[in-house]
């Protein structure tokens, strides 16, 4: 299998360990245990980022790549 | 990926051969059941062993870049499955990423790990992993196992043999709101973390302590997630160069609580400011549609989700009472000379 | 359950001609509260408690006044006649022997010879593991009417769910004479399936309910 998990360096302080493939730990549909939550935490993030960014250009954050 | 080797640094290779096996549909069901696997909770699907071990890669890679400097800190929200056992998939977990990522941090690192867990649910799995190894101090806080699963956590259990003292258990009172919760957390984590001079700390975020969860019964908010990170990460840099590496949990309020929860999380970890006020509009229109319930409007929960709690006054006295209970041993030890090196 | 299955066989035992002061040191390093006093053969003679040994202690004012005494042999000490039990006895049984005597330990005798002994621990844990709670699990509780059959038609519904079942406690309910209580304790984290699954069947579900409901 190919290198599965990406690190996306966000800022020197941090990495955030993330790849879609984390999406395919999924039991069934209606199962409680639910990674969708992982897309949603994300797409959370790139949205704010888009507000930081407006607000402060100093930020260092790279894109998610995907 | 994590490789089997890695795997077997706390599974049974007999374990890991079933959950293989299970996920190319070649697990006959009779045995499937003795791996905890194929029931309501755990049900087989396929390519199960990779998607596993797949969450435990990113959680060993977050230790290393960590552990070797690259970074201060790291996030795997694929991980924090603290229910899986050495032989047996329980609670929704089938491999321990946490359990594993410990392992491997004495061995490839010669590190004494702090772990605390934040799920509503007991750390059951990374508890008795490491219940008799001095090396590796657990703090789990979490909804009491009187009716909740998996019915452990209680204050007593607190190691054996060279590990006695160094399992620590906060089980708060069903209907625990913010003020109380927070007070446990932060009077443990801060003694416990003097107590024990970790040269790392692996915490485990769990979102499923908010009042919305459907399968937990605590009345916390939005508040308890601001400040989880927030001590994490000051302890960090007070006791561990800032070595801490965060994986995910539970959380089963996928809409309403833990896209928030885990962005305070992130942003609290990349040192950028919590975020308050109104949440994107663009991220609600893309998601109101699917959620089938109304998303919140703003990072914090307003005044008023839930009705007053009758009890609380005596469930604050039971908690503060435990977790003085809990800390007990630390305290009284605090003038002689016990402390770890 | 008997109780050669929860009996301690390892026994920490000593003789008679042993010393206060050892009977001390083994206490508080084995973090234990009795000792069986046995001959040469392994038969019982005695016993001896934390309790004893204290009595005989000198004050913590006088450590250094008596301590000749802590080199006195056991049988000075220990206590002699013991309440004892057999391997083949019933563990329920054994709990109304420690409630009635008011002992926390009991030596277990086969043959003439020591082979094990209970403690209030171990009776404890065994009624730890009669609740189910040593292993992963959740708790429910449903109140059903006393009657034959009841608690087929329950587990038929849990069947249905493939969801295992550590244990079954029944009580009186109490607030009806012709109603029971079932405690049940099942392996798996979300047990509001089989909930929903039992109300739909008409039976009532005491816990889990609506948070705001007191415990």
């Amino acid at each position: 299998m190919a290198k599965p998990s990406r690190y996306l360096p966000m800022t020197k302080d941090a990495v955030f360990v993330f790849s879609e493939e984390l999406l395919t730990y999924k039991f069934s549909n209606d199962h409680p245990f639910n990674q969708k939550r992982l897309l949603l935490t994300l797409d959370l993030l790139k949205k704010r980022v888009l507000l930081l960014m407006r607000i402060s250009s100093s930020q260092e954050w790279l894109p998610i790549r995907n | 990926m994590a490789t089997d080797q890695e795997l077997e640094l706390i599974h049974d290779p007999a374990y890991v051969n079933a959950v293989r096996l299970a996920g190319k549909g070649k697990l006959p069901k009779e045995k499937a059941g003795n791996f905890g696997i194929g029931t309501e909770d755990t049900p087989i699907f396929p390519g199960m062993h990779e998607a596993s071990a797949l969450l435990v890669g990113g959680t060993l890679q977050a230790v290393d870049y960590v552990m070797t400097g690259k970074s201060q800190h790291a996030l795997n929200l694929g991980g924090g499955l603290h229910h899986g056992f050495r032989g047996k998939a329980s609670g929704f977990c089938i491999y321990n990423d946490s359990s594993v990522a410990i392992k491997y941090l004495q061995e490839k690192y010669h590190a004494r790990v702090l772990y605390v867990d934040t799920d509503a649910h007991h750390g059951d799995g990374v508890q008795w992993s490491f219940y008799d190894d001095p090396e590796v101090c657990t703090l789990s806080i979490h909804e009491t196992g009187r009716y909740l699963f998996p019915g452990t956590g209680n204050i007593n259990e607190r190691g054996q043999g060279k590990g006695y003292g160094y399992s620590f258990n906060i089980p708060v009172d069903a209907f625990t709101e913010d003020d109380s919760w927070l007070e446990s957390y932060t009077t443990a984590f801060t003694e416990i973390v003097e107590f024990f001079k970790p040269d790392v700390i692996l915490t485990q975020n769990g979102a499923d302590s908010h009042y919305f969860d459907p399968l937990t019964h605590l009345s916390a908010t939005m508040r308890i997630y601001r400040e989880i990170p927030r001590l994490a990460h000051k302890l960090a840099h007070q006791y561990c160069e800032g070595r801490w590496v965060a994986v995910g949990g539970g959380g089963y309020d996928i809409w309403r609580v833990v896209p928030r929860a885990w962005s305070m999380l992130w942003m609290e970890m990349s040192s950028n400011p919590t975020p308050t006020g109104p949440l994107s509009p663009e991220w609600l229109d893309t998601w109101q549609p699917d959620s089938p319930v109304t998303l919140p409007q703003s990072w914090d929960d307003p005044e008023g989700i839930y009705e007053p709690i009758p009890r609380r006054p005596e469930i604050t006295e039971k908690n503060t009472l435990t977790v003085e209970k809990l800390l007990y041993p630390i305290r009284s030890n605090q003038s002689s000379s016990v402390k770890p090196t | 359950m008997i109780v050669e299955k929860i009996m301690k066989k390892e026994i920490i035992s000593l003789t008679e001609t042993d010393t206060i002061q050892t009977a001390l040191l083994l206490i508080q390093e084995k973090r234990i509260r009795h000792i069986p006093i046995v001959n040469h053969e392994n038969h019982l003679v005695g016993l001896i408690s934390d309790r004893d040994i204290r009595d005989a202690s000198p004050s913590i004012f006088r450590t250094e006044d008596f301590k000749e005494d802590m080199q006195k042999p056991l049988h000075t000490i220990m206590k002699t006649n013991i309440i004892t039990g057999h391997p083949l006895d019933f563990v329920e049984e054994i709990g109304a022997v420690f409630c009635e005597n008011n002992i926390s330990c009991l030596p277990i005798i086969h043959e003439k010879k020591l082979v094990g002994i209970i403690t209030g621990t171990d009776l404890l844990q065994s009624y730890v593991e009669l609740t189910g709670v040593n292993k992963p699990g959740s708790q429910i509780e449903v109140q059903v009417p006393d009657q034959p059959g009841v608690l087929h038609n329950i587990s038929c519904i849990f069947k249905k769910r493939n969801t295992n079942i550590h244990s079954v406690l029944v009580y009186p309910a109490k607030e009806t004479e012709y109603e029971k209580v079932l405690v049940l304790r099942i392996q798996t984290m979300n047990p509001f399936l089989v909930v929903d699954d039992l109300k739909k069947e008409g039976y009532k579900v005491i816990w889990p309910s609506l948070p705001g409901i007191s415990l």
